[in-house]
């Protein structure tokens, strides 16, 4: 039952171990519906550990998951119902082209007959139509995100969860991706994602988490975490930088 | 450190650290063989048998070598020679220095705990043939070895393109065949009548020993040449006799190494860039299924269904199986046709059956991380299980009926009703134990989206394909077991109710079970993909 319709994703306590090893440790996150909330960090940090468990692909340790009210372990089906996801290094249905892959999705998620439609206007804005025969398995990596974020936006879920979704990418696709992302924002929906591009998050996201062996450090709006710095300044004073010294051997 | 050293070493490392579990059930399986022959070697010594049975023993141990690369076309070496493309160096010098490292493996062991059934057999004998047979050992070791990784290099250099595909997909369901049906043209031979209900069989003399004419053809070919030296050292014979095959085998040995660095260094000189599946849906075909798909509402498990018809035909792996799993009946079929056995025809829907179970036993770990989707999506799970069943019953199911019906009334079988029950049950229970298997014991290898051909490690599913094998098997006997139970006798009737019952429970059970385990289990399954 949907008991805080002002937040989308809501995560308390949540914590993953990995043997001896804390890859999440115990955090509160609240992500208000109409957001575009960023997750900052390292590599390590727990990022991509926490969206898996937001997307029931694992299960925490200790603490809840809630999806626009429902728990991702309680309700699950509910919960998975209003969410839309694209992680990061996973394979799709490989041997199908662009286009056979929404086909598809619509299918397994029996949607309406709304779904041609949107299917058509995923592939058009995402420059996906321009390889029409061309399998997913051959797709560039540009290609493989704009499919994952088009499979990820067809039944227009309520909250869309995105690990990386700018990670090795040319800036013309992450300007394809980022314009779609902004009018889904727009017209009411949530994105959570996750990157190590501060540009991006910088310029798109309302308000920003930042992570570290995790653990939130801090969160809030841009402004509040960058504290009149540049956003990456005071990551790397969050985090800290390596010891610098020069390196005899490379002059 | 010289570089064959480190690449020793790493091996050493990796078969020390990796994953063994494979590894360690091959390893106690050989050793059980291996005992085995030298239990032969040591009946033979004591003149229990007589050696031409260590001949064919040590024959079919050459054999197994010879096989092994061909019955396994995914499987990838230890250390593959991709890893070391960018080295400073030559292909050919990377590839000599890979060498060594390739003769250390279970395969090894067991062949060496094997040929010391030579040491056992000679030791009756004089100083000499012990001296013999030690080197046949080692020779026949360095035959073996060389034999199965140029096998194994040439199956995976054949498979990089398609005419190469199809005739090594040829050459495997050939081997299938021949040894499924290659006893039916003897036994039709030794036992004509058999269609007709009379057995006069062959009541002769069991064979003490291999006949002559064979035991001479395993002597003469270089999987008998360790045997034939030690037979000429044991009587004395010249040395030049004792040491022909022996300097063979090294010769041969070194001939095989030379292909195998050859082949390697073909390998290594591939360019370091991601290839292309070279697989385009034709632009027609893909625009006007664009234009003329279904806008309606789709069945998930349609929608599944059509998913797995095109994965079939499109993955590269699961396309080398569907060749096999049609191609090995059709050629069961020309081996029995021309023979007195025609009626048993019909029956090769069962073998049909228990090919199309077996090659599609590992469907989950072929599609690999794509499973999130299924994770993730509500009521994904129980379509895709189903999807699968449609597809398997679409792709394989309904031909293999249609098929052995059709043989049945073209040989006009005696035995037509005992077949069709028997495929009946065998095509239900590899429909249902497919996916299941699949999800009990997913053999990961490389993810879904960076396989591009055959020659890339695809798993290797022995152990599912094995219990799909006594599965469908078994499930193909059960409806004349109940028919003779019952009594029932010819009552053809009866054999098709029992059929269709044995195949509807287990495709109506086996459903609910997969899907309960890729629930249980499924977020832990996609993470040993995703861990590889």
């Amino acid at each position: 039952m949907n008991t805080s319709a002002e937040s989308a994703v809501r995560l308390r306590e949540l914590t993953k171990n990995f043997g001896d090893f804390t890859a999440v440790d115990a955090i509160d996150l609240s992500v208000e519906a109409g957001s575009f909330y960023g997750i900052v960090g390292p590599n390590g940090a727990g990022k991509s550990t926490t969206l898996s468990m937001i997307a029931g692909l694992l299960a925490p340790t200790a603490g809840t998951v809630s999806l626009a009210g429902f728990d991702i372990v309680r309700e699950r089906e509910q919960a998975l119902g209003t969410l839309g996801i694209m992680l990061e290094g996973l394979s799709l249905p490989e041997r199908l082209t662009g286009a056979e892959l929404l086909e598809y999705t619509a299918g397994l998620r029996g949607m309406d007959t709304r779904w041609q439609e949107r299917s058509d206007d995923l592939l058009t804005i995402l420059e996906l139509d321009r390889a029409p025969n061309t399998l997913i398995v051959d797709y560039s990596t540009g290609m493989r995100k704009k499919i994952g974020l088009a499979v990820a936006l067809l039944h227009r879920p309520k909250v869309l969860v995105l690990d990386e979704p700018f990670e090795a990418i040319d800036p013309i696709s992450a300007h394809s991706i980022e314009a779609l992302l902004r009018q889904y924002v727009t017209g009411g929906g949530t994105v959570l994602l996750s990157s190590h591009n501060m540009d991006v998050i910088e310029r798109t996201c309302t308000r920003v988490a930042l992570m570290s062996r995790g653990r939130i450090l801090s969160d809030g709006t841009i402004a509040e975490v960058a504290a009149g710095r540049t956003l990456n300044a005071a990551f790397v004073e969050f985090i800290g930088v390596a010891p610098q010294r020069e390196l005899d051997w490379l002059s | 450190m010289s570089m064959w050293r480190g690449f020793v070493s790493l091996k050493l490392r990796i078969l020390r650290h990796g994953p063994h579990g494979d590894r360690v059930f091959g390893l106690i399986t050989g050793l059980v063989v291996a005992s085995g022959v030298v239990t032969l070697a040591a009946l033979t010594r004591s003149g229990t048998l007589d050696d031409s049975w260590l001949t064919a023993a040590i024959s079919i141990l050459g054999v197994a070598w010879f096989l092994g690369p061909i019955l396994l076309p995914g499987a990838v070496p230890v250390l593959n020679p991709q890893w070391f493309r960018t080295l400073p160096k030559p292909p050919f010098r990377i590839a000599a220095a890979l060498a060594p490292s390739e003769m250390l493996s279970v395969g090894t062991v067991i062949t060496v705990a094997s040929l010391s059934g030579f040491v056992v057999l000679a030791s009756v004998h004089d100083g000499i043939t012990i001296v013999a047979a030690l080197v046949a050992v080692m020779t026949q070791l360095f035959f073996f070895v060389w034999l199965g990784r140029s096998v194994g290099a040439l199956v995976v250099f054949m498979l990089r393109s398609r005419v190469g595909g199809w005739f090594a997909a040829f050459q495997m369901s050939a081997l299938l065949a021949i040894s499924f049906a290659g006893w039916i043209p003897v036994a039709a031979f030794l036992v004509p009548d058999l269609g007709s209900g009379r057995a006069d069989a062959y009541t002769g003399e069991f064979w003490t020993e291999l006949p002559g004419p064979l035991e001479q053809v395993l002597l003469a070919a270089p999987t008998g040449w360790g045997m034939a030296a030690i037979n000429a050292a044991s009587v004395s014979a010249a040395p030049v006799v004792v040491m022909l095959p022996l300097v063979g085998l090294l010769s041969l040995g070194v001939l095989l190494w030379m292909v195998w660095v050859v082949l390697t260094a073909a390998t290594l000189r591939q360019p370091p860039t991601r290839a292309s599946s070279r697989l385009k849906v034709r632009t027609r075909r893909a625009l006007s299924a664009r234009r003329y798909a279904s806008p309606l509402r789709t069945d998930p498990v349609t929608a599944v269904a059509k998913r797995e018809l095109k994965t079939w035909l499109r993955d590269p792996q699961r396309a080398l199986e569907l060749r096999h799993a049609w191609m090995t009946p059709l050629l069961m079929v020309l081996l029995v046709i021309p023979t007195a056995w025609y009626w048993s025809v019909p029956f090769v829907g069962v073998a049909a059956a228990v090919f199309a179970a077996m090659v599609a036993i590992n469907t989950y770990a072929l599609d690999g991380t794509a499973l999130w989707q299924l994770l993730t999506t509500p009521g994904a799970i129980r379509a895709d299980v189903r999807g699968r069943q449609l597809a398997w019953m679409l792709m394989f199911g309904l031909p293999i009926l249609v098929a052995s019906t059709t043989l049945s009334l073209v040989v006009e079988s005696s035995l037509a009703h005992v077949a069709l029950g028997a495929t009946l049950a065998a095509v239900g229970v590899a429909c249902g134990c497919a996916p299941l298997i699949s999800a009990l014991m997913p053999a990961v290898g490389r993810d879904a989206r960076e396989r591009i051909s055959t020659g890339q490690n695809a798993g290797n599913p022995a152990g599912g394909q094995m219990m799909s094998f006594a599965l469908v098997l078994f499930a193909s006997f059960l409806p004349a077991i109940l028919a003779a139970v019952l009594q029932l006798g010819d009552l053809w009737v009866f054999h098709l109710i029992f059929g269709l019952t044995t195949g509807g429970i287990s495709i109506a059970v086996a459903g609910p079970l997969t899907v309960e385990r890729l629930v249980i289990t499924g977020p832990k399954l996609m993470a040993s993909i995703k861990s590889g």
